[in-house]
This record gives structure tokens, C-alpha cells and sequence, in this order.
């Protein structure tokens, strides 16, 4: 199940876009799932074995997000 | 002499640009057409990411802590009346100085006229503003300081750190206008403790008209001058209260912005000091060879005064306004003449309402572009000498 990495605003979601790709962690922007939010914008789309790197980057990085999220059903 | 083209007038806007710069724009144009801010499809991305390097870009050149403190705007002067109109309330009182451009003179002479206090700092004729009696003009009241990093009719460099510190230990909020220095001079919002910066980026960021911004320090609440279009937060009424997206309304101008970090990464690359240690070498020889020639006057900072690369003049005898025509019909030398928008400053240095002849050097001059102009106003001198003016 793929995880959906939501957030406030567009400037974060290219943040976290851009530590992913500089660490080589394969990922997608994608449109926000209305499950999530009702927020326009990005999702950062991750396999769910890459969700602990992503928080590490998250975190060391200082990118503010709305949470991670697991929405199926393709993986 | 007359084909040579002798572009002396970047305190107005920069010319020629870098080819990164064009070549950004282009590819921005082409490969980046999405909406930043709203869809969430690969061109959209392609243009969130132009937009976001911009911003990294204008944060490392300004050495701002986090490139969400940098919100773009159209110009400058867009970006000090956010600023201005951000901070003042009825009520408030604000400290500016007698060499400001009327980007800030208009908006706080507005607010002025709805009940702001309003103190203006003198200086003497070499432009620059005394940091201690800025502070002498603090009042229990006063919310903000506003002033220019460097004139730009006369290039004196403000003691901004000087300034910023004062306005620390009184809890005011400074304001920096670095229309004339972020990218000729050295900039450090982080350890200077500035508050507000405005910038523009088609000066010495080497980048497109229609871009520029505002740095605010983390914390700092500014209220915006517009609200909605921001892509995030769509299911709400309220502005979002975080940066960029509280200050920034509408779709950004991400062709520009795109020309905008190409340009900053050449000032990057090329480094801020050694274009400073360029630029001052230009013109100290410019100030030095106008001051030989006979009937010049030349207006601004004597040695040992910091200044940015404008210099202004004036020829006895002759309009301002006919030089300027005359350098540029017969010599190919574009300029600026009158009152550069600061009547303020030219009423600080003497000028007023004449005004002056401005040159102003950038990225591109070289010292043979400075010996071309010293050469014709050498010509001109002569000229007015012979036909007996004034
Ligand atoms: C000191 C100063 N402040 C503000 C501005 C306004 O900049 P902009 O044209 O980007 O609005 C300029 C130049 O035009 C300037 O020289």
C-alpha cells in the first residue's frame, strides 16, 4: 500500500521532493488524494519500504507536512 | 565611437542579461508551462520546482536561515509596500531617512495621512545616515525603521548592521531596501538580525523585470496586501498564516523566477565580493576621472565612504536632460538623468528639482566602457566651454 506524504504548502512538498532525489529515494508528485485533504496541490508518493528514509528527511530537513498516509489499493 | 553601445544605467535595471538567464526563461517557457500552485500533474511539478529554486537561490545569496522567510513579488517596490502596509497601524509610529527612494517615501507619507507618525532622519550631502540618531528618533511607539541599503542617486552604503542592532535592543522592526545591493554588495539577514529586506531582481540579480520579493525573519507578522489563489489550504476562507503562501497570492511569474535563479546562480558563481571589488574599481576610476574634468560637479560620498556603483553629476552650463541626449545620441552612452525617483535624495544632496546625470555601472562594464564615458564628457566640457556657457 503506497504512502502519501501531505502537506501545507507547495514550497514543503518540493522540499521534501527535492531531499528525496538528492538521497536517491524513488518517488512521485502526484495530486493530493481526496481521501486525504481537500488541499490543492502535491503528494509525495512513496513506496511504503522507503516511509522511515522519508521521515528521516522530514525531519532533518525541517519540512513541515500534514502527515503520512497509507491509501491503497496499487501499490 | 558612435556604434559602440555603452549601457550605463543598471540602477535602473540591468542590461545585457546573462544568456542563463534567457536560456532558463526559454526552457521554463517549454518544460515548466504548469500552474506552481494548483495542479498536480508533471508540468505543474516542473514549475513548482522552478519556483523553488528561485527561492533557495535568492535565501543563499541574502544568507536568510530558510528560503520559506523569501516571498517573491513583482518588484521592490511591491515588496516595501507589503512590508509597510504589512506592519503600520494607525496609531504607529515609523523612522525613515532623508535618501529614500519614493518606494518607500510614498507608501509611509500615505500612511502618514491616516495616522501614522512619521520621522524622517537627515543626513548631510554625502548621504549617509547616522545610526545613532536613528535611534535617537525611536520612540516608545515606533514599530518600524525603514531605509535603503544603498542611495540610488549617489550609492552611499547605509550602516545597516549598525542600525539593525539598535533596532533590536528597542524591539523595533527594520526594513532594508536592497534594491541597489543584493547582488553588488554583500547581504547577511541572518547574522545582520534584519527584519524585512525587499529586493528586486532585474538590478544586480541579473534577472527579468517582474521579479523580486521580500525576506522576512521567521516570526515577524505581516499583514498581506492580498488574499486567495493559493493552491494550498483550497477548502478554507482564511489566507493560510504560513510562509511563502500567506504573501503570496495568485500564480507566481514563473518564467521570471526562472530567469531570476539563473541569474543569481551566475552572481553565485562569479561571487558577490569579487563583483563588489569590480564594480567599486570602476567606480572609483569613474568618480575619480569625472572630478579632473573642468565644470563637473561631482555629487556623493568622498573617499572612505562606502558606496555601490552610481555615481552622479552634473556639467555646468548644461541641462541634465540635454547631456543625457547627447550622450546617447553622439556617444552611445545610456544613462539615467533628473531625479531617479528620490526626490528626497537630490533635495538631501543639492540637486533639487534639476536633478542630475546617473551612471550606473553593472555586472557587464568594463574599465574601457568607463574611459569611453570619461572621454565624452571630457568632449562635452569643452564644448560648453567654447560656447561660453554658462
Ligand atoms: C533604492 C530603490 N528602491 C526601490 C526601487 C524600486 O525597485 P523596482 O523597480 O523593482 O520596484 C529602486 C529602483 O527602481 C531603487 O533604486
Amino acid at each position: 500500500m503506497p504512502v502519501f506524504v501531505v502537506f501545507p504548502s507547495t514550497h514543503e512538498a518540493m522540499s521534501l521532493d527535492r531531499l528525496l532525489t538528492q538521497a536517491g529515494i524513488d518517488h512521485e508528485l502526484v495530486p493530493v488524494p481526496r481521501e486525504i485533504s481537500a488541499s490543492c496541490g502535491f503528494a509525495v508518493r512513496l513506496r511504503p519500504e522507503h516511509e522511515a528514509a522519508a521521515r528521516a528527511l522530514v525531519d532533518s530537513g525541517g519540512v513541515r507536512t500534514e502527515g503520512f498516509h497509507r491509501l491503497g489499493p496499487d501499490a | 565611437m558612435k556604434d559602440r553601445l555603452v549601457y550605463m544605467d543598471n540602477a535602473a535595471t540591468s542590461w545585457p542579461k546573462p544568456e542563463a538567464v534567457e536560456e532558463a526563461m526559454i526552457r521554463a517557457m517549454r518544460e515548466a508551462g504548469g500552474n506552481p500552485g494548483r495542479s498536480g500533474h508533471r508540468l505543474s511539478a516542473a514549475a513548482a520546482r522552478v519556483v523553488f529554486d528561485a527561492r533557495e537561490a535568492v535565501a543563499r545569496l541574502i544568507s536568510a536561515p530558510d528560503s520559506r522567510q523569501v516571498v517573491f513579488t513583482v518588484n521592490a517596490t511591491t515588496a516595501l509596500n507589503l512590508a509597510i502596509a504589512g506592519v503600520l497601524e494607525p496609531g504607529a509610529h515609523a523612522v525613515t531617512t532623508s535618501m529614500e527612494h519614493n518606494s518607500v517615501a510614498r507608501p509611509l507619507r500615505y500612511l502618514e495621512s491616516q495616522g501614522v507618525g512619521l520621522t524622517v532622519v537627515e543626513t548631510g550631502p554625502d548621504g549617509r545616515v547616522d545610526a545613532g540618531a536613528v535611534a535617537r528618533a525611536i520612540r516608545p511607539e515606533t514599530r518600524l525603521v525603514a531605509m535603503t541599503h544603498a542611495s540610488n542617486v549617489i550609492g552611499t552604503v547605509q550602516p545597516v548592521e549598525e542600525v539593525a542592532r539598535l533596532c533590536r535592543q528597542r524591539g523595533v522592526l527594520l526594513l532594508v531596501d536592497a534594491a541597489q545591493t543584493a547582488g553588488c554588495y554583500p547581504i547577511d539577514v541572518g547574522a545582520w538580525g534584519v527584519d524585512l529586506l525587499a529586493f528586486t531582481g532585474h538590478k544586480s540579480l541579473l534577472g527579468p523585470s517582474g521579479t523580486g520579493g521580500l525576506y522576512v525573519r521567521e516570526g515577524v507578522a505581516i499583514r498581506p496586501l492580498a488574499r486567495g489563489g493559493t493552491g494550498s489550504r483550497s477548502e478554507l476562507d482564511v489566507q493560510p498564516d504560513f510562509l511563502p503562501d500567506q504573501l503570496e497570492s495568485g500564480t507566481p511569474n514563473v518564467v521570471g523566477l526562472a530567469g531570476l535563479a539563473a541569474g543569481v546562480g551566475v552572481v553565485l558563481e562569479e561571487g558577490v565580493e569579487a563583483i563588489r571589488r569590480r564594480e567599486d574599481e570602476l567606480a572609483g576610476r569613474l568618480r575619480e576621472g569625472l572630478r579632473a574634468i573642468p565644470g563637473v560637479a561631482v555629487y556623493g560620498p568622498p573617499e572612505g565612504v562606502e558606496a555601490v556603483g552610481v555615481v552622479s553629476f552634473n556639467l555646468e552650463g548644461v541641462e541634465p536632460s540635454d547631456l543625457g541626449y547627447i550622450l546617447d545620441v553622439e556617444y552611445g552612452i545610456l544613462c539615467r538623468v533628473g531625479l531617479d525617483c528620490a526626490p528626497w535624495a537630490h533635495r538631501t544632496i543639492g540637486t533639487y528639482p534639476r536633478g542630475t546625470v546617473r551612471l550606473s555601472l553593472g555586472f557587464n562594464n568594463t574599465a574601457a566602457d568607463v574611459d569611453h564615458v570619461l572621454g565624452a564628457v571630457t568632449e562635452m566640457a569643452a564644448e560648453a566651454r567654447r560656447e561660453g556657457k554658462p
